[in-house]
C-alpha cells in the first residue's frame, strides 16, 4: 500500500528543487523565441498580403489542433528521423535535450503570443499612431514611445498565463529524458522502485503549487502597477477616505 | 503660405474629393464647412498625409511635393511644420499631459530635454492647463484633453494647425472652453485650417471661409462675404439652416 512518508517528501523536494533552474531555462528561452515567433505571426496576420494573411492563419490553426506532447515527440524523433542521412541530421543528434524542449514550446506558444500581441495591438489606437506622426515624429519612434510600452501593458496578464502555462506544461519533457523538476523527481523515484511515488507526487504539488500561486500574484501586482494614474490623485483619494472614515 | 492644388481622393469607386484647391495666407484664420461627407476630413487628412490622396500638390512655405506618392520622409518634413488636432484628441495615453506635449518637441523636433519642458509648460499655460500637468488623459475631461491636444499642436510653433472637427466629441457643456482657447490661438495670429461645424464660431473668428459639398469647393472668399452675400444658392441653402434666427427680426 502507498503512503505518504515525510522523509521522502522532503527528500524528492531535496533532490528536485536544484532542477529548478533547468525549468527556469525552458520557460524563459521558450517564452523569448515564442515571442519572436508570434511577433512575426502578428505581423503576417495583420498585412495586406493574402498569403501571409493564410500562411498565419495555418500556422496558429495547425499548432492550436496539436496537443504539446504529439509537438514534443515530433520535434525530437520525427525531424531527427526525417533528416537521418544529412549531416544536419546527425548534428541534431549531438544536440541537449533542452534545446528540443525550446524549439517546442517556441513554436507551441508562438501561436497564441501571435494572438496576444494582436489583441494588445488593437487595444492602443490607431489615433495615437497618427498623433504621434503629426508631432513630427517617424514611425519607428512613435512605435517605440507610445504604442509599445501601452502594447505591453495590455499583455502583461496574458505573458503571465503563457509563463505559467509553460512552468507546468514544460513539465512533459521528462517524456523525451530532459531532467527539469519533475524528470529528476522521476528519474529518483524510478531508482526506489517507485515504492515512494506517492511521496514525489506530494513533493512535486509542494514545489509546482506556491511557484505558480507566486508567479500569479506578481503578474498580477504588475499590472495592477502599470495604470497610467496620477499618483498624487491616488493619494488624496486615500487622504479623503480617511477624513470620512475619521 | 499655404497653397493646395486639385486634391483628388477615392476610397474605392466613392469619389471623396473631386479637386480641391485653396490657399491661406500667415494669419489667416480658415474654417472649412460643409455637411456630413463632403469630404471636409478626408481633405485635412490627405494634407497631413494620414491618407494618400491620388492627386494633387501642396507648398507650404519652402517645401513643395505631389500629394501622390510622396515618401515617409517627405510626409515627416512637412509635418515637422504643421500642428494636427484631432475630433477624438488621441493623446498619448501612457504619458502626463506635459509629456504629452513634451513628446513631440524632444523626439520629434530635437529641443533639448530643458527648452521642452519650458515649451511645454508655456503651451499648456496658454490653453490654461497649468495645474494639470502631471495628469494622465484618462483622468481628465473631454474638453481638458482637447486642449491638451492643441497645446500639443502649438507648442512647436508650426507654420499652420490643421483642426479636425476639434469639438465635435465633446459634451456640450465642453465645447465652449475648447472654441475660447481656439478663439485666443486666432487672436495670437496663429495660422489655422478648421474643419467644423460650428457655424457661429466660424462666423466670429474665422478670416476665410470655404464652404465644400460633395468633393468639391463650391464656394470661397472672406467671411463676411460668405455670411452677409453668399453666391451660390447650394451656400445659401447650407447657411440658413444653421443661421435660421437671423432670418427674421423680432
Amino acid at each position: 500500500m502507498k503512503k505518504i512518508e515525510l522523509e521522502w517528501v522532503f527528500y524528492f523536494i531535496k533532490e528536485s528543487l536544484p532542477y529548478l533552474s533547468v525549468t527556469a531555462q525552458y520557460v524563459f528561452f521558450s517564452l523569448i523565441f515564442g515571442t519572436v515567433i508570434g511577433s512575426v505571426i502578428a505581423k503576417a496576420k495583420m498585412s495586406k498580403s493574402k498569403i501571409a494573411n493564410f500562411l498565419a492563419s495555418f500556422y496558429i490553426t495547425i499548432v492550436r489542433c496539436t496537443p504539446s506532447i504529439v509537438l514534443l515527440f515530433l520535434v525530437y524523433f520525427g525531424v531527427p528521423a526525417l533528416l537521418r542521412d544529412t549531416s544536419f541530421g546527425a548534428w541534431l543528434n549531438t544536440l541537449p535535450t533542452i534545446i528540443f524542449v525550446i524549439v517546442t514550446y517556441s513554436i507551441f506558444i508562438g501561436a497564441s503570443i501571435s494572438e496576444v500581441i494582436r489583441g494588445a495591438f488593437q487595444v492602443v489606437s490607431k489615433g495615437q499612431r497618427e498623433a504621434g506622426l503629426a508631432v513630427g515624429m517617424n514611425e519607428f519612434q512613435t512605435f517605440a514611445s507610445i504604442i509599445l510600452p501601452q502594447m505591453v501593458k495590455a499583455a502583461i496578464p496574458n505573458i503571465g498565463n503563457t509563463i505559467i502555462f509553460l512552468f507546468k506544461e514544460g513539465a512533459l519533457a521528462y517524456t523525451i529524458g530532459l531532467h527539469d523538476v519533475l524528470g529528476r523527481a522521476y528519474f529518483m523515484s524510478g531508482r526506489t522502485m517507485n515504492v515512494h511515488a506517492l511521496s514525489m507526487y506530494v513533493a512535486l504539488t509542494l514545489i509546482y503549487w506556491p511557484i505558480s500561486l507566486l508567479l500569479e500574484k506578481l503578474f498580477k501586482t504588475i499590472s495592477e502597477k502599470m495604470q497610467y494614474v496620477h499618483v498624487e490623485t491616488v493619494k488624496e483619494t486615500e487622504l479623503a477616505k480617511e477624513v470620512k472614515a475619521a | 503660405m499655404l497653397k493646395v492644388e486639385n486634391v483628388h481622393k477615392s476610397f474605392g469607386k466613392n469619389q471623396v474629393l473631386k479637386g480641391v484647391s485653396f490657399d491661406v495666407e500667415k494669419g489667416d484664420v480658415v474654417a472649412i464647412l460643409g455637411s456630413s461627407g463632403s469630404g471636409k476630413t478626408t481633405l485635412l487628412r490627405c494634407l497631413e498625409f494620414f491618407e494618400k490622396a491620388d492627386d494633387g500638390r501642396i507648398e507650404l512655405g519652402e517645401l513643395k511635393t505631389d500629394l501622390k506618392g510622396a515618401h515617409k520622409s517627405v510626409a515627416n518634413q512637412f509635418r515637422q511644420h504643421t500642428g494636427f488636432v484631432f475630433q477624438n484628441y488621441n493623446l498619448f495615453n501612457n504619458k502626463t499631459a506635459l509629456d504629452n506635449v513634451k513628446l513631440g518637441l524632444i523626439k520629434g523636433h530635437g529641443v533639448d530635454k530643458k527648452k521642452a519642458d519650458e515649451l511645454a509648460r508655456k503651451a499648456l499655460d496658454k490653453v490654461g492647463l497649468s495645474d494639470r500637468l502631471d495628469y494622465y488623459p484618462s483622468e481628465l475631461s473631454g474638453g481638458q484633453q482637447q486642449r491638451i491636444g492643441i497645446a500639443r499642436a502649438v507648442a512647436f510653433e508650426p507654420d499652420v494647425i490643421f483642426m479636425d472637427e476639434p469639438t465635435s466629441a465633446l459634451d456640450p457643456e465642453l465645447v465652449g472652453e475648447v472654441l475660447e482657447t481656439i478663439k485666443k490661438l486666432a487672436e495670437n495670429g496663429i495660422t489655422m485650417v478648421i474643419v467644423t461645424h460650428e457655424i457661429s464660431f466660424a462666423r466670429d473668428v474665422a478670416t476665410k471661409v470655404i464652404y465644400m459639398d460633395e468633393g468639391v469647393i463650391v464656394e470661397q472668399g472672406t467671411s463676411l462675404e460668405i455670411f452677409s452675400r453668399p453666391k451660390q444658392e447650394r451656400t445659401r441653402q447650407f447657411l440658413s439652416r444653421f443661421l435660421a434666427d437671423y432670418d427674421y427680426v423680432i
